[in-house]
């Protein structure tokens, strides 16, 4: 072969490998072919391709909240705040979760009996005929559920004839007992969080827990707010540890568990005597003794005066303990609350609050001898699971000497894997119902789409069965003309009261009424005329409805006592143990939930996992540090569980988080994931009959091994002065204010120094020129003193942008995909919150660096990112400065169904791409295309249709972010820029960024020293009035101002 | 020519013996020699296989974490880089100025160059999210008018390294001519045919050599500015981030310096057990080696230097996300601190030994200290690449990356697709350049040739 | 050297238990982490996978039924809104639901083959009387023939209300699924030349990017609807972020 020869076969073989390579393919079209599938009669509402708002009521009790819940063809996709509903905007995260539990692969997908699948008819006939059996034998059939009010309690009053035991492991039942005693009523009080100018909360989980849930959030915020009332709020707790509410307080005054009783009524006295109280509460309080109450609880008594000081000076508001309180004493705490409440006379705490039945430990153990005393012939369970999180655990033996044991609920427990019958019932997103979370306030939940299983409405299968045993006394038709007969009863025609905020109008247009096929007119049971069917059609719409009572709020008026007595610690244990509320998880009810076990513990930064927290010299004195294993023994058992270090708990006390620990019977996500607190507590009763879950004193010891918790949060000490987390003194923030009169800022000294006038003259205005935007510059303004850490933000994001769930493993590995995350600094005990995500800014390091082309600045000022032309460098991420940009690691897949919940308007990113945060640029195309079809090509979106317009924004129940445009000179994000408390992370390095943040307020920082530079984060936390670095001894905090 | 002799014994003493040593080694391989070759090809095979797992179930499967986006595939990649430095400085660099000493080194060192260089392309392959969109990273126009970010440093470093490897691989292969025209010479059957193409119709003629030396001397012209080029641009990877750590203009020289330094301490580890081998003593000896060490020596002092305004820059800057990188990666007791130091005793101390003559001409010395040198420069690369990102700028993201057997086994993969590859060279081309060693030989009298 | 290939075996085997370790986690049930194919693959929420690139536009595809758009839009000059009512207002044109075919066929030509094929999917009987709801239908299983990746928004509503004529996207509609004389085999097995419609539907049009681009730049809608601010829209248009998810 000469070289020409070679060259030629050089070229031959080449062309071929080329034209094999552009693929000689017969099939024309993507494969595989995809199939369009038309309706075969569309529904009327519903466009193919457009998001279709059902308002709807998530939740259940006092946690009810109006909602939208946003439909695609045929399903669910997410949820949102109802802006039409007559209260905050304010959705809790456990929305989210019910959002994904209702895709759960482990969902109760048909009737069961014995483990064995039978037929809906079958199902029917068991539960009929045991309930026939149960009645002719003159046994009791017991409806056991979550709070529940309205139509629902009021139909199962009547099928069980009053046997019904609403109960919740985490529940408010101390309140209601103490209610009763001190009111009359055990109708739980309403608290105007949003007028209080000092809020003293003794644990309540009142900023993202179960206690206050959203609302209380956003009324915190609205107090906290300078511009919504010329004051800040103060916050104290007293609590034996900071949980993610107490994260969030000014002071915190730690107390031993148990204590704080003692605490709430010195406080009281003291007010009393400073407001010269002589009124009726006189006699509660008179028994107080600051000295012993400072004694028990470990703290100062000239803390205890320091509280009662600023209680009397200004609107204050005393919150109950929640489950932090549920000592012995926590229907005392409560009481003792309710008496500070009424002696400082700020009247904040009024009648008005959740009005259902709250049923306390003593019903539940009532119901418990009935039931091992075959009294019980069939006990119908709902969401509610006593044999994971009642302490005593005799709750699974009572159930073997029940008739017939049915669980009713549409998700697997530990208590539904041992029931003798299963008859799932639809979720929240299948089924009618109506909830009053708040006196007078009414929500009605219409399903959003059609069962996703083989369920029922369990309101129907009650009736049915109700029907079929006692025909004469049972209502007729659906469960859905129940709940309109319920309305037609109690709500129609009550005219609604004038208080009602003006719904804020959106882009989105809510459509009213029912699912498909189903229509408004037929079936009233109770004719109410045709005022009747537009009232309801208008309730539908709005989703909720207000009647008079929410309006009529007065104060409770005392009429009994209550004798208090001290709580009592068992065990031989040199710790106290603190059982607190687990963030995510709730009482344990969403541990299944993949979103509440990967967001990262807003404290701890933990996830998939659970973990006993105990302060630094405590485990130093055990031998132990972070992840090490230790074994905590009570008299009522023993577990083995890691070790997470903090600084925000007392030093004798170990604190572990409940809901976790469940078996395989409660899913394959809650499986295996940390420790049940249940096992170290005995059924250990408060002398008024409260359940105490802080009752016991725990001894620890190494287990001389690692646990296998995996930590997200890999910095301990806080941000090394870097300024992300920056706080702000009160008292500028108080005179000054967000307004623009002082520069931008001003009291956080994180201002860029200043550029030469001359500079300035000619036009220089800074080391970059301003990133030239024309229409839009989106914009997010992060309130960090708003945000409590509670997550909602985070989760939001993984159900509007698809992000997979990557299992404990790969968060181990560190490869979580989230795109917000709440991060969490600390200093010293105190705890700082800031959400942090890709910051678009204006000169993205990310952007210059892709050699693609992947990642660049579009006209509208965002970054963005296409996955599909991303080759996976991963040079952006590197380049990053706020290592804001997550890489698919892997293709991950969403379990069925799963799958059914991911936004159609978002595409799954494939392995080996970058992808981060978009600021939700589907919603940004959505409500441009919406402008331009009823404005106009050239229209411009208004500020109003933005600012909640993003995932996180709309889902902050503290309105903690805002989204706009930053070239609308009056938008939020523009304003904010100029608020003293403004300031960029990472100024210094000139980004330019779209998200600028708010300094936290603090009561413990003096004024921010004016130096220059980039350093006035150190000068900030260089002069705390007290220092808590060196400091932990929580008895001497805080010393206030 | 006295100046050539001084330091050169043993030189061979006719252009025929040259030709019979170097062409004796392509005689049959013994048992030793496919012993080496198999093991090459078998970590070559393991590092293919490694990442056919990591194409298969994505880059997670690999070590790589948030928020240490670079990882042993970028260490391993300026590594390689940084080795194939030296054989173009040494046959081009040194060329122009006319050292003689290049001679017997200069070959095996090109072609380590070119080799390291091509293991060093696997690498911005390899490390790819998605690797079969690598054809992205070269402009070619295309339907979707899509086109190259050139702003970013990964594009000037496709086209820095590919001129390069083109420029070596031309000038590598000019050098090779006259030497395979007498290996066609003195073989036969196929094995004469595949040279006679290779050797491009050489004879040896004076007008062929009068255009051979003008296109060598130009193509050592135009290669030895890339030497300085291409390794400024590889830094401009990390220097134009502005990441702490990385972003210092100190970088291009750093990096360049740090290049010459590894690349002439492999050529020692390289070529020592070669003539070892090869029983090569008379063309490659001590004389060579210590000027080797001279280059590494001088270059780890530019090293150390360069390490040392590191940090003082880090503290008189007074920035804190600069502070707090150095200082942290130095801590003996963080998770990086054992990379840092033993970075600084294999660049900055073991080659001190080498100050004294004694160490410098001791082959057992040479041979330890070249090796230490190049673990050192492999975590140096680990040392700043990594630890700047495990330690980022928000402390809330930080988390520490340790390479998992995935990156281990890629690692191990690639030096032996660069072994396999040496290792064919050496016995199918002259590793020593026959012509350039006649030229040290004196001019043979009549009658003494062959 | 003869233990050379036990070597590499053992080499093979530790890799594979490693393999092992990690595919157990990778495989889990629970976490579910796909291998890849080699190919850019997005996943859209339907959980169907577009792989490949659109190399032709000729060929058509089997349909379930044999419309002709000819016969509709042609003859009948019925407007293509008519029927794809939703594409002025929804980012999806909308494939007419079964009912909106029986609008008229429930009672027109109801004797032809391919009506009394829409009458079998709305009803289940090849004869739908006036009772018949719907209720109980099947969708008509069309294939898709407008496929663009499911990385790609497209939204009908925003090039409608721009004015944009449907064909100049989906080629010259009207004239696609014509009645051709074909040889049709009958069901008793008999061959013979009958009139048929012949590609229902085809595509004309290549939908690949840089043809999308080419509109994207020059399309006269744009000055027609944005005055001076044309320019602006037309950088807009070439944003990655109009079409990319």
């Amino acid at each position: 072969m000469n070289r020409r020869n070679f060259l030629q076969a050089l070229g031959v073989s080449g062309g071929v490998s080329t034209l094999a390579a552009c693929g000689i393919d017969d099939n024309r079209y993507y494969t595989p072919i995809e199939q369009i599938l038309p309706y075969v009669v569309r529904p009327e509402q519903i466009t193919p391709g457009m998001p279709t708002y059902f308002a709807t009521c998530i939740g259940t009790g006092p946690n009810a909240y109006p909602a939208l819940a946003v439909h695609r063809e045929g399903r669910v996709i997410n949820v949102g705040a109802n802006t039409r509903a007559p209260a905050d905007n304010a959705i809790p995260v456990s929305s989210f979760m019910e959002l994904q539990r209702h895709y759960s692969p482990d969902r109760v997908k048909q009737p069961t009996a014995d483990g064995q699948a039978i037929s809906w008819e079958d199902g029917q006939k068991k539960l009929t005929d045991a309930v026939q059996a149960a009645r002719s034998g003159g046994k009791k059939v017991v409806y056991l559920g979550a709070y529940q009010t309205g139509a629902f309690a009021q139909l199962m009053d009547g099928f069980t004839g009053g046997n019904n035991v609403h109960w919740e492991a985490l529940g408010r039942d101390a309140e209601a007992t103490a209610a009763n005693q001190l009111f009359g009523s055990p109708a739980l009080p309403f608290y105007n969080i949003a007028k209080a100018h000092y809020v003293l909360s003794f644990g309540a989980e009142f900023l993202g827990g179960s206690w206050g849930g959203a609302w209380s959030q956003s009324a915190f915020s609205h107090a906290r707010d300078r511009d919504d009332g010329q004051f800040v709020a103060r916050y104290s707790l007293v609590a034996p540890m900071r949980s993610q509410s107490g994260a969030n307080a000014d002071d915190w005054y730690a107390a031993t568990p148990g204590s704080e009783a003692q605490v709430a009524l010195a406080v009281a006295k003291l007010v009393a005597e400073a407001k010269h109280y002589s009124g009726p509460a006189t006699k509660l309080v008179a028994g107080a003794d600051v000295a012993a109450a400072a004694a028990a609880a470990g703290i100062d008594a000239a803390a205890i005066e320091e509280m009662a000081k600023h209680f009397a000076a200004n609107p204050a508001l005393a919150l109950p303990g929640g489950v932090s309180g549920q000592s012995g004493s926590a229907t005392e705490l409560a009481a003792a609350v309710y008496a500070l409440n009424i002696v400082s006379g700020h009247n904040l705490m009024t009648s008005g609050g959740y009005a259902g039945q709250v049923s306390s430990f003593a019903d539940l153990e009532a119901l418990v001898a009935d039931m091992k005393a075959g009294k019980v012939g069939v006990l119908l369970i709902d969401d509610a699971d006593p044999v994971h999180s009642l302490p005593g655990g005799d709750f699974a033996e009572a159930m073997g000497s029940v008739g017939l044991t049915v669980s009713v609920s549409s998700h697997v427990s530990e208590t539904s894997a041992i029931c003798n019958v299963t008859l799932p019932s639809s979720d929240v997103f299948e089924d009618w119902g109506h909830e009053e979370p708040l006196l007078g306030f009414h929500i009605i939940r219409q399903p959003a789409m059609t069962p996703l299983n083989d369920t029922r409405s369990l309101g129907d299968v009650v009736l049915a069965t109700w029907r079929a045993v006692d025909a004469a006394n049972a209502p007729a038709g659906s469960w859905h003309d129940a709940v309109k007969a319920f309305a037609l009863a109690n709500l129609f025609n009550t005219p609604a009261p004038a208080v009602v905020e003006d719904a804020v109008e959106d882009a989105v247009e809510v459509v009213p009424v029912t699912v498909e096929g189903e229509v408004v007119e037929e079936a009233i049971v109770d004719d109410g005329g045709a005022a009747f069917v537009t009232w309801w059609a208008k309730v539908l719409a709005d989703g909720a409805y207000v009647s008079p009572a929410y309006g009529n709020k007065v104060a409770l008026a005392l009429t009994g006592g209550i004798t208090f007595a001290p709580a009592v610690m068992a065990g031989a244990g040199e710790l106290f143990l603190h059982v607190y509320e687990h963030a995510h998880t709730g009482d344990g009810r969403f541990a299944n939930q993949p979103w509440a076990q990967e967001l990262p513990d807003p404290l701890t930064g933990q996830v998939w996992d659970s973990w006993v927290l105990m302060h630094p010299e405590t485990a130093k004195s055990l031998g132990v540090e972070d992840n090490s294993l230790v074994s905590l023994t009570t008299d009522a058992g023993t577990i083995e569980i890691g070790v997470e270090m903090a600084p925000y708990i007392r030093k004798d006390v170990v604190a572990v988080a409940f809901g976790q620990g469940r078996t395989t019977a409660s899913g394959r996500y809650a499986e295996n994931c940390g420790r049940n607190v249940v096992d170290l507590l005995a059924a250990t009763k408060g002398a008024h009959g409260a359940l105490a879950l802080q009752q016991a004193k725990v001894s620890a010891k190494s287990a001389g091994k690692p646990a296998e918790l995996v930590n997200t949060f890999s910095w301990e000490d806080g941000d090394d002065n870097r300024g992300f987390a920056v706080v702000a003194n009160h008292k500028d923030y108080e005179k000054h204010g967000d307004d623009a009169q002082h520069d931008g800022g001003e009291f956080t000294n994180m201002h860029f120094p200043k550029l030469d006038k001359r500079l300035n003259e000619s036009g220089i205005a800074g080391f970059y020129p301003e990133p030239d935007h024309p229409t839009y510059r989106f914009a997010l303004t992060v309130d960090t003193d708003k945000c409590t850490g509670c997550g909602a933000c985070a989760v939001a994001c993984y159900a509007e942008n698809n992000l997979p769930i990557v299992g404990k493993q790969k968060v181990r590995e560190g490869r979580e995909m989230g795109w917000i995350r709440v991060n969490r600094y600390l200093k010293g005990d105190e705890i700082h919150f800031v959400p942090m995500m890709c910051q678009h800014c204006g000169h993205a390091p990310c952007e210059s660096v892709c050699p693609v082309l992947a990642t660049y600045h579009t006209i509208d000022g965002l970054n963005a990112m296409v996955y599909n032309r991303c080759a996976g460098t991963r040079y952006c991420s590197n380049a990053c400065p706020f290592s804001q940009r997550k890489f698919n690691y892997h293709t991950y897949a969403w379990p069925e169904p799963f799958n059914l919940q991911l936004n159609p308007d978002v595409v799954t990113r494939t392995m080996g791409v970058m992808e981060k945060c978009t600021f939700c640029v589907q919603r940004i195309r959505r409500v441009k295309s919406a402008y331009k079809d009823a404005h106009g090509f050239t229209s411009v979106v208004p500020e109003e249709a933005l600012g909640q317009l993003v995932a996180c924004a709309e889902a902050c129940p503290s309105q903690a972010l805002t989204f706009g445009n930053h070239n609308n000179e009056t938008s939020t994000t523009r304003t904010s820029r100029k608020s003293g408390r403004n300031y960029f992370p990472l100024e210094d390095l000139n980004l330019y960024p779209a998200v600028n943040y708010l300094a936290k307020v603090s009561f413990h920082v003096e004024h921010a020293a004016h130096g220059g530079g980039h350093g006035g984060a150190e000068a900030s936390h260089d002069a705390p009035a007290h220092e808590p670095t060196e400091n932990h001894e929580p008895a001497h905090k805080p010393a206030g101002h | 020519m006295s100046d050539l002799t001084s330091g050169a014994p043993n030189r061979p003493q006719s252009y025929g013996a040259a030709n019979r040593d170097i062409i004796r080694v392509l005689l049959t391989p013994d048992v030793g020699y496919f012993l080496g070759l198999m093991t090459a090809i078998v970590a070559m095979v393991y590092g293919g296989y490694c990442w056919y797992l990591q194409i298969t179930y994505g880059m997670g499967i690999a070590g790589i974490t948030h928020p240490t986006m670079w990882g042993v595939y970028i260490v391993t990649f300026v590594f390689w880089i940084g080795i194939g430095h030296a054989g173009t400085l040494i046959s081009a660099i040194l060329f122009l100025v006319r050292s003689r000493w290049r001679t017997g080194v200069y070959r095996a060192s090109e072609a380590m160059t070119v080799f390291a260089v091509m293991t060093a392309l696997l690498f911005p392959t390899l490390h790819l999210g998605r690797c079969w969109q690598a054809y992205w990273f070269f402009p070619y126009p295309n339907q979707r008018m899509l086109w190259l970010n050139f702003k970013s440093p990964l594009v000037w470093d496709v086209f820095a390294i590919s001129t390069y490897f083109t420029v070596s691989a031309v000038f590598f292969y000019v050098g090779l001519v006259p030497d395979i025209a007498i290996f066609r010479d003195h073989s036969k059957g196929l094995v004469k045919r595949v040279y006679s193409v290779l050797a491009l119709g050489w004879h040896g003629t004076n007008r062929q050599w009068h255009h051979y030396m003008a296109a060598y001397g130009f193509f050592a012209a135009l290669a030895a500015p890339l030497v300085l080029s291409v390794h400024s641009v590889v830094s401009w990877d990390f220097a134009v981030a502005p990441t702490a750590g990385w972003h210092s203009t100190i970088f291009p020289p750093y990096f360049v310096a740090g290049a010459i330094f590894s690349g002439c301490a492999m050529v020692i580890s390289l070529l020592m057990p070669l003539v070892y081998m090869f029983k090569w003593e008379k063309y490659v000896n001590i004389w060579h080696y210590e000027n080797l060490a001279k280059m590494c020596l001088l270059t780890s002092g530019i090293l150390t230097y360069a390490y040392c305004m590191e940090y003082f820059i880090g503290w008189y800057s007074q920035n804190p996300y600069e502070q707090g990188i150095f200082f942290w990666r130095a801590d003996p007791s963080a998770d990086y601190g054992w990379a840092f130091w033993l970075m600084v005793f294999c660049n900055c101390i073991a080659p001190l030994f080498w100050y004294f003559k004694k160490l410098r001409t001791n082959p057992w010395s040479l041979f330890i200290i070249a090796a230490i040198a190049n673990v050192g420069m492999w975590m140096e690369r680990f040392n700043f690449i990594v630890s700047s990102l495990a330690h980022h700028f928000d402390p809330a993201t930080w988390w520490v990356y340790y390479p998992n057997w995935i990156e281990v086994g890629i690692l191990i993969g690639s030096a032996g697709w660069f072994f396999t590859w040496f290792i064919l060279f050496c016995k199918t081309f002259p590793a020593v350049a026959i012509t350039e060693i006649k030229e040290m030989i004196p001019p043979p009298l009549k009658g003494e040739l062959s | 050297m003869r233990h050379l290939p036990s070597l590499m075996l053992a080499v093979f085997l530790v890799q594979g238990c490693g393999d092992l370790s990690e595919a157990d986690q990778i495989g889990s049930e629970t976490f579910p982490i796909e291998p890849h194919n080699l190919l850019p693959q997005y996943t859209s929420a339907n959980g169907q996978i577009a792989t490949g690139v659109v190399t032709g536009s000729e060929g058509a595809l089997e349909q379930p039924i044999g419309f002709s758009h000819e016969i509709h839009a042609s003859q009948l000059n019925i407007n293509c809104q008519f029927c794809h009512s939703e594409a002025r207002k929804s980012i999806y044109s909308g494939v007419p639901p079964v009912q909106t075919c029986m609008n008229c066929h429930r009672y027109v030509k109801t004797d032809l083959p391919e009506v009394q094929k829409i009458h079998q999917y709305y009803c289940g009987k090849n004869k739908c009387g006036p009772e018949d709801t719907g209720a109980n239908g099947t969708p008509i299983p069309w294939n898709k023939v407008h496929d663009i990746p499911d990385y790609v928004h497209f939204a009908h509503n925003r090039h409608i209300q721009a004015g944009l004529n449907c064909t100049e996207c989906h080629g010259q509609v009207q004239l696609q699924g014509a009645k051709v004389p074909m040889m049709v085999t009958a069901e008793d097995g008999t061959v013979s030349e009958q009139m048929a419609v012949k590609d229902v539907m085809i595509r004309e049009t290549p939908l690949q990017m840089g043809w999308c681009l080419d509109c994207h730049g020059t399309h006269p809608s744009i000055d027609a609807n944005y005055g001076d601010q044309a320019d602006l829209r037309r950088s807009e248009l070439k944003d990655c972020w109009t079409c990319h998810k």
